[in-house]
């Protein structure tokens, strides 16, 4: 039987004999190497995220040049699942970026809401992005200013704040803050970019033949319309977060070019000489903001998870799932269709999402996986955290779960170990 | 001698809003007069001027007795003054509470227990505004708008009459903030936009730039220009093109959806509409139609059918005298509610027996009428049980609530009529002697919670005297006791046997000026029709408490509950399963 030419004039040819993920020590973050083995015809290298928000320069580095030798100078593609600092805070660092940049993909795979035509610059909207797609990434920016005045001023801000309150607010906005030059380098980065959404075309069909790789998430506000929780992001519906995010950074943001006083000639009184009564009300409105400052980054963090890019890649009848730090809301997409499940439950190696938070492995995806099992430990699950950096993350009983039904590999539990090879 | 009243200067609507001259639409009201402590600080409204964004505490300014210091003001002062920023806030909800007790008949409490509630005029910087009942207060943010200029939420009417209303409705019911079914939450949204909308139209200044003028004077108005549709499209529609033109983050949208959302019968089941401001919405689209038709009913009756145009002025009475009218009534409708779980049917049921007890006669304009039609529209129908009861001559009018039918006569041997007027362990008394009789639910906890006397005076001169006592109960178990003690009732699917669950119930008692009960509208406890239903939507959206229990908190934090009700977590995202313990 003639073979079929693909594109690039090369015989296509059978899948991978071999899918190895090689998990690098990156504190609390994520970096993957997926290889996918195709014998004489060499191999083809995925790096999805490089990036973290607890691990010094030098080890992120020494995880670069790592990385670098594992895929010989090259891989194929760069997966970015979200802009948060934990995942490509590499690609921003003097240094590091250029290393990255070296490695030269085809393409860069990102979510849609990095699309430059969907950016609150862009001249022109490109035929896909509609006016509530634009809005939400809008708003989207709008918080990450918040989040960086945050970050910058966490003392300021958060006056009325327990000292422990402050460091916690201050680490997830620092997560959320814009990471410009991280996406400038992926943008400059690849031959080819691609912008995804759930049931889309991450455009990897070419470069891992004989591998099948869907996209679960993340959803588009048209696909997220049944979810109502997302759909607070949509701008006719759910105003007020929208608001609160977007007015409140640009309040502030204007306040922090100099404005200290929003009437600077009104007569002020000393707080601490003011009436008890008035001493009061002023306690109970501090602490109001310190709940109102929580509650956007909070949601912003959430909002920015959800923006995760969702793969599952499968050989034959294995699946190895790598889902960002997608959450409920991200997942409640994939999970509703009957076909998608079918193929989870094939999944013979996950990437725990979201470090192992309380609902980034939504039970019912958990329930899908048959092989997770008890006694042959069939599922290996691949957990890349650090304690103590993220409130409540991981999750103990979750990591319980894990560590019961499945074959688990943490960073946590490494020590001077920069990377780990897994063999699926 | 102290002056009644004391005049002051507000933005009718918000700064962005000019009159024809090009300056900002202002209008003087009237609010009851008192000694003012600088703030203002008065016996009810405490203004406090801090900025929490930024740390700082204004001064507050002396109040000057005798004239109102920005009625000549130029529109600059207006917007950046903070002392007419901390006045603006202090006439409206003083305007707004005046307003309420003079519908009621009697003095309206803050819900939080104290006297003085705390106005922050500029409390962070934010597009948002809330009443935080924890803090006794109402917080108005700033920010930027989209050209750079400063934006107070303090100075947009609606915004400070929306907020304010929460607080009122608070006072009258503060079970209302108990997790509920969603008719619950969207009814306080869709009530402080019923009240703050009616009071726009009810200031004919600004009615008077919404309809489109006519005449070398401008005095007048075309007939045809007077028709339902053109009414709704220039001043129900026009209201809403102007309102939040200076928030329009805040809250721009919810008026003109409210205006443009064509009814549809059964909407109300959609579960997309489950989101308190969108079922909010609904309301108040029932009740802003019915004000149109009523304002054009009160057209027709004086209309000429030979002249072309008429005069502005007579239009604009009618539709402010309809809108007084209307707001009176959603007002009065509060003391007929029920004590918990409050669906719109029981709020239609409420408006219809609330003023039918004051005008037996619907009157020339039939206001009831009109209310029941746009309701029905929305597939909204009277909680009474409406036209069977007619029929059966329980209820002399469709809609109203049914009259107390006691198979045993009650015991009011028992009582003191005076007492009963104005003490709760006398109500209790009342409440327990009569407890067969009236149907309570005896293994429940049950306290009075208020015992409220009121006089109201209708248009025609009426006077109506009334004493108007809320009871509550409530009653904590696990969710596999449900069958057992609610009739049968199914607990919600899914949901452990372990479960803890808080169910909740009451009444309310309206007694005539004799001291003999009139109504007793009753919530109860054991209905397992209406806990099913309250249960399984707290349950599918994950509405509990820190402690994972169902109806006792919605765990947000202390004073935020209206802060974060856009925040609320959604529940299906729970029963896809977090990782608990």
């Amino acid at each position: 039987m003639a073979k079929k030419k693909t594109k690039k004039g090369t015989r296509r040819r059978k899948g991978p004999k071999n899918v190895s993920v090689t998990m690098y020590d990156v504190g609390f973050g994520d970096c993957f190497l997926l290889t996918f083995d195709y014998g004489n015809n060499g191999n083809r290298h995925v790096l999805i995220d490089c990036g973290s928000t607890s691990a010094r320069k030098a080890q992120m580095s020494r995880v670069v040049d790592q990385l670098a030798k594992d895929c010989g100078g090259h891989v194929d593609a760069v997966v970015a699942t979200h802009r948060h600092k934990d995942h490509i805070s590499a690609f921003g660092l003097k240094g590091l970026d250029a290393k990255l940049e070296a490695l030269n993909p085809d393409v860069v795979i990102q979510p849609w809401t990095e699309d430059p035509a969907a950016a609150p610059d862009a001249l022109e909207a490109s035929s896909g992005v509609t006016n509530a797609a634009a809005a939400h990434v809008l708003s989207l920016e709008a918080a990450q200013q918040f989040a960086q005045h945050l970050a910058d001023n966490p003392l300021r801000m958060l006056a009325a704040a327990s000292p422990s309150t402050q460091r916690q607010l201050a680490h997830i906005a620092a997560l959320s803050i814009p990471n410009k030059k991280a996406i400038k380098c992926l943008t400059r980065m690849g031959k080819h970019h691609a912008y995804v959404h759930a049931g889309g075309d991450c455009g990897l069909k070419d470069l891992l033949p004989g591998v099948r790789v869907s996209v679960l998430g993340p959803p588009t506000l048209k696909q997220s319309e049944g979810i109502r929780r997302q759909k607070r992001w949509d701008e006719n519906e759910f105003w007020k977060l929208y608001a609160d995010v977007a007015g409140a950074s640009s309040a502030n943001v204007a306040s922090a070019r100099g404005n200290s006083a929003l009437f600077p000639r009104v007569p002020t009184d000393s707080i601490a000489r003011a009436p008890s009564y008035v001493k009061w009300v002023i306690r109970e409105l501090d602490s109001a903001q310190v709940h109102n400052v929580k509650r956007i980054v909070r949601a912003l963090d959430d909002a920015l998870n959800n923006t995760s890019v969702i793969l599952l890649f499968e050989i034959g009848d294995k699946a190895l799932l790598f889902p960002g730090d997608a959450q409920l809301e991200n997942w409640q997409y994939a999970l509703k269709d009957a076909d998608l499940r079918a193929h989870l439950r094939k999944t013979r190696l996950y990437k725990v999402g979201h470090h192992g938070s309380t609902n980034a492995t939504p039970q019912s995806l958990w329930a899908l996986f048959k092989y997770r099992r008890t006694r042959r430990k069939l599922l290996t699950s691949l957990l890349s955290t650090h304690k103590g950096h993220h409130p409540g993350v991981p999750k103990e009983s979750l990591v319980e779960a894990l560590r019961d039904k499945t074959s688990l590999h943490s960073t946590e539990s490494w020590r001077n170990k920069l990377r780990e090879v897994y063999t699926v | 001698m102290m002056p009644a009243t004391r005049t002051l200067t507000i933005i009718a609507q918000d700064p962005s809003i000019k009159n024809a001259a090009n300056k900002i639409l202002r209008a003087q009201v009237r609010i009851p007069y008192e000694n003012l402590q600088p703030g203002p600080r008065g016996y009810r409204v405490h203004v406090v001027d801090y900025d929490s964004s930024q740390r700082v505490l204004y001064r507050p300014p002396a109040v000057k007795d005798g004239y109102d210091p920005f009625i000549r003001a130029p529109d600059s002062t207006l917007c950046r003054d903070p002392v007419f920023h901390a006045q603006n806030v202090y006439a409206i909800v003083m305007r707004l509470l005046a307003r309420f007790e003079a519908a009621l008949g009697r003095r309206v409490s803050w819900g939080f227990g104290g006297h003085q509630i705390h106005v922050v005029p500029h409390a962070f910087a934010g597009a948002n505004a809330y009443y935080s009942d924890d803090a006794h207060g109402l917080f108005f943010g700033y920010f930027t708008g989209l050209e750079g200029n400063p934006v107070y939420t303090c100075l947009s009417h609606d915004v400070v009459a929306h907020e304010a209303t929460h607080a009122l409705l608070d006072g009258l019911r503060n079970t209302y903030t108990v997790p509920s079914h969603p008719d619950q939450a969207g009814f306080h949204e869709g009530f402080s936009d019923v009240v703050a909308l009616l009071s726009v139209f009810g200031l004919p200044d600004v009615v008077r730039t919404l309809l489109p003028q006519t005449g070398p004077n401008r005095n007048r108005i075309r007939v045809s220009d007077l028709r339902a549709g053109r009414l709704k499209e220039t001043a129900l529609l026009g209201l809403a093109e102007q309102f939040g033109q200076e928030v329009s983050r805040y809250r721009a949208d919810c008026l003109r959806r409210a205006v443009k959302r064509p009814p549809r019968p059964g909407a109300l089941e959609d579960p997309n509409v489950e989101e308190c401001h969108i079922r909010g919405e609904i309301l108040s689209a029932a009740v802003l139609n019915s004000f149109i038709e009523v304002w054009t009913t009160r057209l027709k009756t004086w209309l000429p059918r030979t002249e072309k145009t008429v005069a502005l002025d007579r239009v604009i009475e009618d539709g402010s005298d309809a809108a007084e009218q209307l707001l009176t009534m959603c007002i009065r409708a509060l003391d007929y509610c029920p004590v918990v779980d409050i669906t719109f049917g029981d709020f239609l049921s409420a408006l219809l027996t609330a003023d039918m007890e004051l005008l037996p006669d619907d009157g020339k304009y039939g206001y009831r009428k009109v209310l029941r039609d746009q309701f029905k529209a929305w597939r909204i129908q009277p909680a009474s049980g409406a036209a069977e009861e007619v029929r059966a001559r329980i209820v002399s009018e469709p809609g109203v609530w049914q009259k107390p039918l006691a198979k045993e006569p009650l015991d009011y041997d028992c009582v003191h009529r005076q007492s009963l007027e104005q003490n709760l362990d006398e109500v209790f008394r009342f409440l327990w002697e009569n407890r067969k009789q009236l149907g309570v639910y005896e293994d429940a906890y049950t306290w009075v919670i208020s015992v409220r006397p009121c006089v109201r005076i209708g248009p025609d001169g009426f006077v109506l005297r009334e004493t108007v006592s809320e009871y509550r109960q409530s009653l904590d178990l696990e969710a596999g006791r449900l069958p057992e003690v609610c009739d049968g009732m199914k607990k919600p699917e899914g949901m452990p046997d372990s479960t803890s669950v808080r169910l909740h119930g009451g009444g309310v008692l309206v007694f005539d000026e004799f001291g003999h009960l009139k109504y007793h509208i009753r919530s109860r406890i054991d209905n397992p029709k209406r806990q099913y239903e309250r249960l399984k939507y707290l349950w599918e959206n994950g509405i509990h408490d820190r402690r994972k229990r169902y109806g006792f908190s919605d765990g947000s934090p202390k004073g935020q509950r209206f802060a974060v009700l856009h925040d609320r977590r959604d529940g299906r995202a729970e029963k896809a399963g977090e990782w608990d313990g």
